[in-house]
């Protein structure tokens, strides 16, 4: 056996893929933010809560 | 009369010792009475060995001494016999006004015969004579090729090889500036090669040996010197190198998509939530709100968030949070969805989407709520939009990822190989002349 | 009639055959070549100065060819121009005749055996030329002219004169050989092949100093 580190990083490779296959995987998807510790009182209240996407500048216009 | 017995009247197994007629040197002949030619080692002339005043056949115009990587008279075990050298010669070809020289190594054993150990660059061959004749075979679309010992030699070269060195002792004539035609046929690590002058045909058959092998056999100084570039027959590391990672890399990505096809078949992929919303960017201090609850049961999966729209020619941005009712655990992330249309010379262009889907790594299990927050720029049209919410979505992207990292070690190892190959045939009479070329 | 010891005519001494259908000999003591007329031994000539050579193959050596033995009996030193080479008598245990030929230690393995189809004349033979044999194509490596140097040993034939002769070798594709004699009127085909030192497992051969 020539490649015992390309087996292993195949193997690694197929892990990954099965993992994300059954809980995704950060890496291909939406960039998200976790955060701890949201106190209940956001449902009555949601202005309350702060997210750090606020405020984006974003590029208006056609082509 | 007394009989007289024989003894050893024909004494051909004894060492013999002479003196240079040139120039008084001592001379050692170790190659018994096989040795024709024998070459004084001080000034460089090259002797009759069976002359009994050992004849100068060719007196040497230069006295520059070469120095040898296998000196005259070591003994190494080789092949399964103890072989030992004693002759040297060094060639030389021509092309395009450069002189490429390499050496042979004449190796002895009194029983087994001779063979030669041919050094150029660093890379060496193990060489014999060939008593049988290659057969030349039919080139339809192909460089010319001889057959023997059930392999198939491509032609490389054709060149003249004139000696341009010779010391020690040889079993033929030898004469400095003496040239052949030469051939080589390659099939590596094996070489065929034919020499011609006009009397007749002799053919040798070679094996591309390391440095490394004939420095232990011979317990030579130091390390053999590296090879540099690619030598004709030399071995390729990577035709098995890269067969072996496809092999590896079938296989897995066979794995890869039943795995995936599994993920198709198997996963939950049920909507949780939906409902539909309106938005018009006015002065609000405050456009955030949150949707009912929803319950993601199973296992922890994705969570694939989906806004439809009914935009046109305009942007809405989505502060989204999905929070868990229970743990507090929340995530955030946004959305920008905006779709562009319109005429021009071209045609109807379109830029964007009226949809957008976020998908969110393993959510664990639990109530939970969207907390958004919209934004538009100012006095745009107001916007309906829809959001989906579903979990355990099976995904393409995580194969074809895999299909990517997967194949690149392998795609290199190809390229190396082809690269090695074209290095290869780049010392051939079929390399592609550079454009940059002005002979 | 085979004798299997007979005395030198020239000096007396005995003379053992190592083969029963020995033509010509030579004695060890005297130097005398000898042929077998009838039943006694005739005096024909001298080995004068056997000039010294170093194949490993002596007269007694034993080996084995195609799983049959053999014995080392005779042998006839060439010489030519750029140089010379041993033709080895040797004799199976069935008492059929062979030749192992030692040119710079490259060993061919032949037999004299009927032609399989006519034998070109000796003008007209060049390297190249292609005759095919048996079902196989042999090809003109070398052509040789060459003379008798000397002669040892029991041989099948009257052979002691020193005029040049030609001699053709062929090979084929896969290793076999064949060489034509021109020393008498009708050429000579030995067919064979070419053989390994090792393959030989050849046995009581000659020492040489510095080599053990």
């Amino acid at each position: 056996m020539r490649h015992p580190f390309y087996l292993l990083y195949a193997v690694l490779l197929l892990a990954w893929m099965t993992n994300a296959a059954l809980r995704g995987s950060p890496f291909i998807g939406a960039r998200v933010n976790e955060v701890k510790n949201v106190p209940k009182t956001v449902r009555d209240n949601p202005g309350a809560y702060r997210s750090i996407y606020l405020g984006y500048a974003h590029y208006s216009g056609g082509k | 009369m007394t009989p007289a017995p024989t003894g050893s009247r024909i004494d051909g197994s004894k060492i013999k010792g002479l003196n240079c007629p040139g120039c008084g040197a001592a001379l050692t002949i170790r190659g018994f009475e096989h040795t024709l030619t024998i070459v004084c080692p001080n000034c460089l002339s090259i002797l009759d060995a069976k002359d009994p005043n050992f004849q100068v056949l060719q007196t040497s115009r230069s006295k520059i001494h070469i120095a040898l990587m296998i000196p005259l008279g070591s003994r190494g075990n080789w092949r399964g016999a103890v072989y030992e050298v004693i002759g040297f010669q060094q060639r030389t070809v021509t092309v395009s006004g450069t002189n490429y020289s390499w050496g042979e190594y004449l190796l002895f054993n009194p029983y087994k015969g001779f063979r030669y150990l041919t050094e150029y660059n660093g890379h060496w061959n193990d060489v014999r004579t060939l008593r049988a004749l290659p057969k030349p075979m039919m080139a339809i679309g192909r460089k010319p090729h001889v057959f023997y010992g059930g392999a198939d030699f491509t032609h490389f070269s054709a060149y003249q090889a004139r000696t341009t060195y010779v010391l020690g002792e040889f079993p033929w004539q030898v004469k400095v500036g003496e040239s052949v035609a030469a051939k080589d046929y390659i099939a590596p690590p094996r070489i065929l090669s034919s020499e011609s002058t006009t009397a007749e045909t002799t053919w040798s058959a070679g094996m591309y040996v390391s440095g490394t092998e004939i420095w232990q056999s011979f317990k030579l100084q130091g390390a053999a010197p590296r090879p540099v570039g690619v030598y004709l027959n030399q071995p390729s590391p990577w035709v098995l190198q890269s067969k072996e990672m496809w092999s590896i890399c079938w296989v897995f990505l066979l794995l890869a998509f039943v795995v995936t096809l599994g993920g198709y078949v198997f996963s939950g992929n049920e909507e949780v939530f939906q409902d539909r919303y309106y938005y018009m960017q006015g002065n609000q201090p405050e456009s955030s709100f949150v949707t009912p609850v929803f319950e993601l049961k199973g296992r922890t999966s994705n969570v694939e968030v989906t806004t439809k729209t009914d935009l046109a020619n305009n942007w809405v941005y989505l502060n989204y949070a999905l929070i868990n009712e229970e743990t507090g655990q929340a995530f955030d992330f946004a959305r920008e969805v905006s779709y562009y249309t319109g005429r021009d010379s071209d045609g109807t262009w379109t830029e964007g989407s009226t949809g957008d889907t976020a998908t969110l790594p393993a959510v664990p299990s639990g109530r939970y709520y969207l907390r958004v927050e919209p934004e538009m720029a100012p006095n745009s049209t107001r916007v309906k939009y829809e959001i989906a919410v579903r979990r355990d979505v099976p995904r393409s992207a995580y194969f074809w990822m895999v299909v990517l990292l997967l194949t690149l070690p392998p795609i290199w190892a190809t390229f190396r190989r082809f690269s090695f190959e074209g290095q290869r045939w780049q010392e051939s009479d079929y390399a592609p002349v550079s454009s940059g070329s002005d002979d | 009639m085979s004798e299997r010891v007979a005395n030198c005519p020239n000096c007396g001494a005995p003379i053992k055959f190592l083969w029963s259908s020995a033509v010509q000999t030579t004695c060890e003591f005297c130097h005398s070549i000898l042929v077998r007329r009838d039943v006694n031994l005739e005096k024909v000539g001298e080995v004068a100065d056997r000039p010294p050579d170093s194949s490993p193959i002596r007269i007694t050596s034993e080996g084995i060819y195609a799983g049959k033995a053999f014995v080392v009996v005779g042998r006839i030193l060439y010489e030519y121009e750029e140089g010379g080479w041993n033709e080895w008598h040797v004799v199976f245990s069935d008492g059929k005749s062979g030749w192992i030929s030692d040119a710079q230690l490259e060993f061919d393995v032949s037999f004299l055996g009927p032609a399989p189809g006519p034998l070109p004349q000796a003008g007209a033979l060049v390297c190249g030329n292609q005759f095919q044999w048996n079902n196989t194509v042999y090809e003109v490596t070398t052509l040789t002219r060459a003379h008798y140097k000397g002669v040892e040993g029991e041989l099948p034939f009257v052979c002691w004169d020193k005029d040049d002769v030609l001699f053709a070798d062929l090979r084929t594709i896969d290793g076999r050989f064949a060489t034509i004699d021109y020393s008498d009127a009708t050429p000579a085909l030995f067919l064979g092949e070419a053989v390994e030192f090792d393959d030989l497992k050849l046995k009581n051969l000659r020492e040489f100093e510095g080599w053990q």
